[in-house]
This record gives structure tokens, sequence and C-alpha cells, in this order.
């Protein structure tokens, strides 16, 4: 079922009219269960469409990681969703018990971690902990849903499936062991993909590889999926849209070409500037000072103590503005960029 | 000009005692680097480009093949020469949190290598003096590692590198581990002491894009072999290995971005 009653959130959604998969409503993460505890994520807003791929783009100290464990009911015992709410497929799951998450786990949503050598049971050859996530969903025997678990591996593009599924996890690449990962998370055919930095602890070739297997999946399955990372130039191959985060709450949202030719926030541009390299001998681009810790946020804009071009109102806290159709920037003094 | 650096044909052959475990991680690997030059040398994980930095700072005995480093011969010079290798070459770790003993002061992180001639109110004064030349406040010389951000934690690899005031700087893959926004304090702070000192640099990385703006000559590797070397800017607009072509094919862009 899909919820259409509640208006959208989200400024920078590219198509009101398709079903919205995943959403997250002005969501909180603290720390404790009890009001007024420290805040981690603050009135975090996204909304990702069927069949689209939002990009999460933040530092460390962001909240990336915790947003994306709070959309699959993983955040640690020491943390909550404080306020808000998260929406999978319309059905509001902030308090979902345990029970039920696991019911909506590898179905409704699905997620891939940056190091497949600690998500994987070194115990456990990977075909059987593949097949032991279908077996507790679907009853089906062991021996159709280890056929299963062969296709999906062909299918994430490991050659010779049926030989893999035997294999330990510390008898593949890096590479493949993120294949299986990818394949573990696709096996129940989830509308939604949560991927948190899932190719940084590859190299550069296999990461092509797999950005390349997550692109195709996306528009062979119509599924939706929210791409975190550090690495601006990962997510503009990927991406449909991307979300800037900085200290716990979001600066900047928009269709991925706006947002990186055309940066509104200061905290973008930075970031864009600190990633694109020169010609040699340049200096190389950087934005002064460092990320806040949680208990040093600034009152005001929170980027503000980096930024140069902040100023009194910079004391007052911005919220997120709509700029422009798709553009959501949360600053008192956005880049103006050419007129379009 | 003099050499700074001469690798000649390194080879490193991991196993026990009982034999070899296959191929070399490092197979026959020569280069020389120039007195005053940013040397890159990129690969894969698992290229050997590690290994190779680990033989030259005496940490890794290669198997075959000589490495002499500010005049030191490295494996094969006696007791003495050896001794000088600490002033000779030095390194700047990937990972800040790991390589700094987390009860000891940053001070004393700096200073361990300035012990010797001169007692204490010489080394304070030095140590003031790297502090400053890395771009932090004398007072974090009483603070500890975990008090720092990664980015001020790397300065500090840096001061205790330079402290030995050595000929030749290793850094591998000094950014890696840092915030985007915070690498190009490194890189620039890297620079500079470069420019200040006319230090040798070897930067070991595996962003090309960094490789491309810091350094006059690069290496690639791959399989434990140099596949490739030249000037950065000609080997990444037109790669002649397979293999690097298929790295410079792999890098994601940046929209509008070369």
């Amino acid at each position: 079922m899909i919820d259409t009653s509640t208006p959208s959130t989200d400024g920078s959604r590219l198509d009101p009219a398709t079903p919205v998969i995943l959403r997250l409503e002005d969501v909180s993460i603290v720390v404790g269960n009890r009001g007024g505890d420290r805040a981690l994520v603050t009135g975090l807003d996204l909304e990702i469409d069927k069949g689209e791929v939002v990009g999460l783009v933040g530092e460390s100290g962001s909240g990336k990681s915790i947003s994306a464990l709070a959309c699959v009911g993983l955040l640690p015992s020491a943390l909550s969703v404080g306020r808000g709410r998260i929406l999978l497929s319309g059905e509001d799951v902030t308090h979902a018990s345990e029970d039920h998450w696991r019911q909506l786990r590898g179905r409704e949503v699905a997620m891939v971690f940056q190091d497949p050598m600690t998500s994987l049971d070194p115990c456990f050859r990977i075909g059987s902990q593949i097949v032991e996530s279908i077996r507790a969903h679907q009853h089906v025997s062991r021996e159709v849903a280890a056929k299963r678990a062969i296709d999906v591996l062909g299918h994430v593009g490991i050659a010779d499936p049926a030989r893999r599924f035997d294999a330990f996890p510390h008898e593949l690449s890096g590479g493949l062991r993120q294949r299986v990962m990818i394949a573990a998370a696709l096996v129940l055919e989830p509308k939604v993909l949560i991927a948190d930095e899932p190719t940084t602890a590859l190299d550069v070739t296999t990461q092509a590889s797999i950005i390349e297997l997550v692109k195709g999946l996306c528009a062979e399955l119509s599924m939706s999926v929210l791409w975190i990372s550090h690495d601006l130039a990962v997510v503009s191959e990927l991406a449909d849209r991307v979300a800037v985060t900085y200290a716990g709450e979001l600066v900047e949202a928009g269709c991925i070409r706006e947002v990186f030719s055309e940066a509104r926030h200061h905290y973008t541009r930075g970031l864009l500037e600190s990633a694109v390299h020169g010609k040699r001998g340049e200096a190389f681009g950087f934005i002064s000072g460092s990320v806040p810790e949680p208990s040093d946020w600034s009152a005001g804009c929170r980027f503000g103590a980096r930024c140069s071009r902040a100023d009194e109102q910079c004391a007052q806290h911005p919220a997120m503005t709509q700029v422009r159709l798709h553009r959501m920037v949360r600053c008192h003094h956005p880049i103006h960029g050419a007129p379009s | 000009m003099s050499t700074a650096v001469v690798a000649d044909a390194l080879t490193k052959t991991y196993g026990s005692r009982r034999g070899s475990l296959g191929r070399p991680a490092v197979d026959n690997v020569s280069f020389a680097v120039e007195e005053g030059e940013t040397f890159g040398i990129v690969g894969e994980s698992g290229s050997g480009k590690t290994t190779v930095s680990r033989m030259l700072l005496g940490l890794v005995a290669p198997t075959s093949g000589r490495a002499v480093v500010g005049g030191v011969d490295v494996w094969g010079g006696s007791r003495e020469d050896r001794r000088r290798l600490p002033q000779a070459i030095q390194v700047v770790f990937q990972d800040p949190y790991s390589s700094m003993n987390p009860r000891m002061r940053i001070g004393k992180i700096i200073a361990e290598g300035l012990r010797g001639p001169g007692g204490k109110a010489a080394r304070s004064g030095e140590l003031g003096r790297l502090l400053q030349l890395v771009g932090l406040p004398e007072r974090y010389a009483e603070l500890f590692p975990h008090q720092l951000s990664g980015g001020q934690r790397q300065r500090v690899a840096i001061a205790r590198a330079l402290a030995m005031n050595p000929a030749v700087l290793v850094a591998d893959e000094p950014v890696s581990s840092l915030d985007v926004s915070m690498r190009g304090q490194i890189l620039n702070l890297l620079a500079s002491l470069r420019e200040t000192y006319g230090l040798t640099c070897v930067l070991i990385s595996h962003d090309l894009g960094v490789v491309r703006q810091f350094c006059e000559r690069v290496i690639v590797m791959s399989a434990g072999q140099i596949v490739e070397q030249g000037d950065p800017d000609e080997i990444f607009q037109a790669p002649r290995h397979d293999y690097t072509k298929a790295l410079v094919a792999s890098i994601p862009h940046l929209p509008g971005q070369a």
C-alpha cells in the first residue's frame, strides 16, 4: 500500500506522481530513550521514489550511517528515533518491533555494509548464509532455496556460481565478497536497498564494476537505492538525486547534475573543491577547520564556524528552504547560481 | 642533483623457510628518485607498493635486490650505516590512529626521535618549532592522541617524521583515512614542507588525481611489478599498459571534470 495522504516533505523530489518507497519525515536520532538527550541527527527529511537512486553524501560525524541503520531497524540500543517518522511503502515503521523488522528486512528493505568481511559469517559457506535468509522468510525446501541462491549469485556477476556457493568468505576477494553481500541483499527482492559506503574498502577497478552492477540491477528490478558515501564522484556516477549532510542535518538536496554543477550551500561547494583535482603544483582545495562533534554543534548554522560567508544572521539556525523547483538549501546566504 | 633513493631489482617473496608462497609480492622493481623530487607509487591493493616502501624504510627485508636511501645501503650496509637510516628516511602512515602510542603525550611522540645531544632545553625548543611547522599550537604537546581530530593527528605524524630532519619522506596513503574536506590541508602542508626543506617525497596512493597534482614522476605497479612509469600527466592522459588503462577508466568523475 502506498501512502499518498501525507504531503511531500522533500522538496527535491523529481516526480510527485511516482510512489514513495522510503520516506523519512523530520527524523531525529538521539542518544538514549528519553527526550532532551543529545541528538546525532536532526530534522531529516528524505524521500525515495520507486526505481530511484538517491545519494546521501557526508563526512564523518554527519550522521549518514546511523540514518541508514534507522531505515533498516538496526540502530544500536543506545540510540533511538526521538522524533519524526520513517515510512516504508507507506507503513510507519518508526517504532516497529524487532519481530516485525525481521519480516521487513530482506523483503521491504535490505542493507549492504562497507566491509563485507565483517558482515559475512566466516564459519559458514556463503551459499548456506544466503539459503538461511531465504528460508527465514519463505517456506521452501533447502534445495529450492539453494537453487535460488545460485541463481542470484550468477545474477550479480559471479562466475561459476554453483562452485562459489560452497566457498567460505575468506576464499573470496573483496570485490567478490561485496557481490555476495549484494546477492544476499537482493535474494528476497527488496523494494529498497540501503548501501552504506559499499565500495569504500574496494579498489577503484572493483568499485567501478560494483557501481555498474547496482545501476543495472536498479534498472532491471526497478529497485530503489539509498547510496551513502563520502565520495562525491562515486555518487555522481550513479545517483539521480543527492542529499548532502553536515553535522547531523541535511544542508542541500536536489538533482545530481544541478547540485554538483551549481552548489548553493557553501559546504557543498567546499566539498566539491576538495574533491576536484587540479594541475601539478597547484594547491589542493580544502575547507578550513574540522567537522564539529555533536556536543560542539552551534545553535545557529552548524557550518558557520568554517564558512567564509558567515555573518551575524548565521547565529540563527537556518531552515531547509526551497530555492527553486526540486532544490533545497539550508543557508541564509546561498550561493547564487547562474540564471536558468 | 644527486640521487636520493635507489631501488635496484628489489624482490620480496613471502613465505616460510621451507618454501615461498607462490608469486613474489614485489618482483624485480628498480627505480631511482632524485634529490628534491616528488615521486608517486600508484597501484591497487596487493600490487606491492607498500612492500616496496617498507624495504626502503628498513622494515621489510628484501629477498634479493638492493635499496640505497640518502647514501645508506639499507640492507647491505654496516651496522654503523644502518644507524644513520632514521636521518635518511622517515614515514607518515595512512592511519594516524594506529601509528601512535595512545598513552603517550603528543610532545613525547614527536620528541622521541630528538633524544641525543642538546639536552632537554634544546629538545623543547625544537618541539615547539616542529609543532608550529605543522600548524599546531604549542599547547598540543600536552595532549593525548585521542584528543585530536584525524587531520590534527596526521599533522603530528608529519612533525614526528620531520623531527629527524630526514632527506626522504615516505607518505603511505597519508590522506585516505581523513575526511574529504580535510585532505587538502594535509596535502598542502606536505607540499609546502617539501618546498621549504627540499625534501624528497615518495607518495604512495591509489588516488591518481592526488598523484597527478602532487608528483613529478610516477610508477604504476600491478602484481608486484612496475607496469608503467613516467610523467603523471602523460600516463593518465594516454596510458599504454592495459592495467593502467583499466585503472584510469575506472576512476569515477564529477560532472564537468576531465
